[in-house]
C-alpha cells in the first residue's frame, strides 16, 4: 500500500514539473497549431461536408501517430536520464523508496501528460467531425484506442532507452533517431525483403489510421506484393488489428520489464 | 542505532574502489570518515544509502540490510552525498515537501529545516536560479527536514564560503545535542576535530583506523608548541627548563619549544614560562593529533 502511495506522490510532482518546466504548456500550444493548421487546411482547400464521415475523421487520426512520438520524447526521453545527469538522483534516490516505485511514478506522470496532449487533440478531432457530419464514426473511436495504446507503449519503449544513458540530451535524441529514422528503415527493408516487420512498434501503430480503410473495420489486405521492375518485388504489410495492438502491448511489457529491472539495478557513480 | 559494513567491497573491474570494510558505527555521536581522494569515502557512503550495489558484502543500517530491506533500512536516515541536483523548477518547500510525502515521515518539520541552514527567507523562489552554496545549504536541509536519528554527510560544507562553512559546522553540532548519529567524510582535518567525537581513516578501500579524537590526541599528542610574547623572548632561559629539548627562535617574540613528550609537561612549561616573566599571549601545540594521525597513517598521497 505505502508504495503506490508513494508512487502518487511520484507522479503529482513529476507532472507538477512538467507544467512548472512549461514542457506541458509547450506541448499544449504545438497541438493547437497543428488542430489550426488541419482545421484551416481543409476548410480552405476543400468541404469537409463532402467528405464521407470517415475521411473527415481520419483527417485528424493521421497526425496523431506522430503526436505520440512527439508526447514520447518530451515526456519520456530525459526522464530517467535526467536524474543523473542533472545529479537530481542523489536527492532522490537515497530514501526509503523502491526504485520500480519511482521508475513508474515517473511513467504515470509522463503518461498522464501526454494523454492530456493527446485527449486536446483527438477530442478536437471528435469536435471538427461531428460539426460537418453531425456524428462520429466507431472506427474513430477504435483509432483513438489504438492511440492511446500507442502512447502506453511508446512511452514505456522511451523510459527503457532512457534507462541505457546518464545523459538526458543524449537519449532524447537517439530515442528520436530510433522513432523517425530507425524504424522506418527497418519497415521499408522488410517490404523490400518481403518479411513481415512484426517487431517494429511503428509497423504496429499503423493500425491507427488502417482502421479507417475498407468498408468496415479490418477490411484491408495484410500484404500485397508490387512488382517494381526488373524483377524487384515489394511486399506492403498491414498489421491486423489484433496484432498491432499485440506488437504495441508485446513493446509496453518487455520494455517495461527490462526497464524496471535496469534502474533497479542502475548506480549512481 | 547503528551502521555495519560486514565484508563490503565495491569492485570497478580490478580496482577495488572498497575492500572488505568491516566497521561499525554505533551510538549517537558524530563520526569524520577520512582519507584523501579516491580512498573509498564516498563508495562507503553510497553503499549504504543504495546508490550504488555492493560486489560482496553487506551495508547494515540499525539491523537491515540495505540492498535487501531498503525502506526499513533508509526509513530514518537523512543524507547528503555529493552535491545533489534539485528540480529546478521547484522551490525548498516544495522539494522537502516531497521528500517528506515520499519519506512518509512522521516528523516533518520544513520551516525549522530552512531556517537551520539559514535559507527560510528564500522558501518560495525556484531553486534553479540558487548558487552552489545555497543548494548545499538546501540539499543539508532535505537531509534534516524529517528528523532523522542517522545522518550521512558526504562533505557537507562543500562549495561553501568561510562563513558558510562555520554555520554548517554550527548546525551539525546543534545536531549532536539531539542524540543522533552522524557520520560525516570530510577532507577537512580541523573541521572533523571541531565537529566530530570519533574518526575513521580509510585509504585505497581498507580501514586503517577508527578511534575516538580524544585517544587520538592522546596517540599523536603534539611534543612542540608555538609561543608568542608581548615581551622579548630569551631562549637560552628556556634551555634551562627542565624537558625541554630544544628552543626555535621565530622572532624575538616568538619561540618553538620542543619538550619530552607528555600532556604534564606541556602544562608545566606554560607555567614556568610565566614564571620567568614572559607575557605569553599565544601558546599552542604545533600541528593537531589528528593531522599526525593522518599523516602517519596515509602520508601526503592522494589516489587520484
Amino acid at each position: 500500500m505505502s508504495d503506490l502511495k508513494q508512487m502518487w506522490i511520484m507522479t503529482k510532482y513529476q507532472f507538477k514539473n512538467y507544467m512548472r518546466a512549461k514542457r506541458l504548456y509547450i506541448l499544449l500550444l504545438i497541438t493547437s497549431l497543428v488542430i489550426a493548421l488541419i482545421v484551416s487546411v481543409n476548410v480552405y482547400f476543400g468541404n469537409p461536408s463532402d467528405e464521407t464521415v470517415k475521411k473527415t475523421a481520419s483527417n485528424f487520426a493521421n497526425f496523431s501517430e506522430i503526436l505520440v512520438v512527439l508526447t514520447a520524447l518530451f515526456f519520456g526521453g530525459d526522464a530517467i536520464a535526467g536524474e543523473y545527469q542533472n545529479k537530481t538522483g542523489y536527492f532522490l534516490l537515497p530514501n526509503p523508496i523502491r526504485r520500480y516505485v519511482i521508475y513508474w511514478g515517473k511513467y504515470f506522470a509522463s503518461l498522464l501528460a501526454g494523454a492530456v496532449v493527446l485527449l486536446l487533440y483527438l477530442i478536437s478531432g471528435m469536435l471538427y467531425t461531428f460539426y460537418f457530419h453531425s456524428t462520429i464514426p466507431p472506427e474513430y473511436l477504435y483509432s483513438m484506442l489504438y492511440s492511446f495504446v500507442f502512447l502506453v507503449s511508446l512511452l514505456a519503449f522511451t523510459y527503457l532507452f532512457s534507462t541505457f544513458f546518464k545523459n538526458g540530451a543524449v537519449a532524447l535524441t537517439i530515442v528520436a533517431i530510433l522513432y523517425f529514422f530507425v524504424f522506418n528503415i527497418i519497415d521499408g527493408v522488410s517490404q523490400i525483403a518481403s518479411v513481415e516487420p512484426w517487431f517494429s512498434i511503428t509497423y504496429a501503430a499503423g493500425i491507427i489510421t488502417l482502421v479507417f480503410q475498407g468498408s468496415y473495420m479490418g477490411d484491408y489486405l495484410h500484404s500485397q506484393v508490387i512488382h517494381a521492375g526488373k524483377g524487384l518485388t515489394i511486399t506492403v504489410y498491414n498489421p491486423y488489428l489484433w496484432e498491432g495492438v499485440a506488437i504495441m502491448l508485446g513493446y509496453f511489457i518487455i520494455s517495461a520489464i527490462i526497464g524496471t529491472l535496469i534502474f533497479q539495478r542502475k548506480e549512481m557513480k | 542505532m547503528y551502521m555495519e559494513a560486514v565484508n563490503l567491497t565495491k569492485k570497478y573491474g580490478n580496482f577495488y574502489a572498497l575492500r572488505d570494510l568491516n566497521v561499525k558505527f554505533e551510538g549517537a555521536k558524530c563520526i569524520g570518515y577520512l582519507g584523501p581522494n579516491g580512498a573509498g569515502k564516498t563508495t562507503t557512503l553510497k553503499l549504504f544509502t543504495n546508490l550504488l550495489n555492493p560486489t560482496s558484502g553487506e551495508a547494515i543500517i540499525n539491523g537491515y540490510n540495505v540492498k535487501k530491506e531498503l525502506k526499513k533500512a533508509l526509513k530514518d536516515v537523512g543524507t547528503l552525498i555529493e552535491t545533489p541536483g534539485f528540480y529546478s523548477y521547484l522551490t525548498p518547500v516544495e522539494l522537502l515537501n516531497m521528500l517528506c510525502e515520499i519519506r512518509m515521515a512522521n516528523k516533518c518539520d520544513v520551516k525549522n529545516a530552512l531556517e537551520e541552514v539559514g535559507m527560510y527567507e528564500w522558501k518560495d523562489k525556484k531553486v534553479g536560479k540558487f548558487s552552489k552554496g545555497m543548494k548545499q545549504r538546501i540539499a543539508i536541509a532535505a537531509a534534516l527536514v524529517t528528523n532523522p536519528e542517522i545522518l550521512i554527510l558526504d562533505e557537507p560544507t562543500t562549495g561553501m564560503d568561510p562563513r558558510g562553512m562555520a554555520e554548517i559546522r554550527q548546525v551539525i553540532k546543534n545536531l549532536k545535542k539531539d542524540k543522533r548519529m552522524i557520520l560525516m567524510s570530510s577532507h577537512l582535518l580541523p573541521e572533523v576535530t571541531e565537529v566530530c567525537d570519533e574518526v575513521a581513516m580509510i585509504n585505497r578501500g581498507k580501514l586503517l583506523l577508527y578511534e575516538s579524537i580524544d585517544k587520538l590526541n592522546e596517540k599523536f599528542r603534539g611534543n612542540s608548541v608555538t609561543v608568542s610574547a608581548i615581551n622579548e623572548i630569551d631562549e637560552n632561559k628556556i634551555m634551562e627548563i627542565e624537558g625541554v629539548k630544544s628552543v626555535e627562535k621565530l622572532s624575538d617574540r616568538k619561540v618553538r619549544i620542543d619538550f619530552e613528550d607528555g600532556a604534564e609537561m606541556q602544562y608545566r612549561l606554560l607555567s614556568e614560562l610565566i614564571a620567568m616573566g614572559i607575557k605569553v599571549v599565544d601558546y599552542r601545540a604545533s600541528g593537531m593529533a589528528l593531522e599526525k594521525a593522518y599523516l602517519q597513517m596515509i602520508g601526503g598521497e592522494t589516489n587520484e
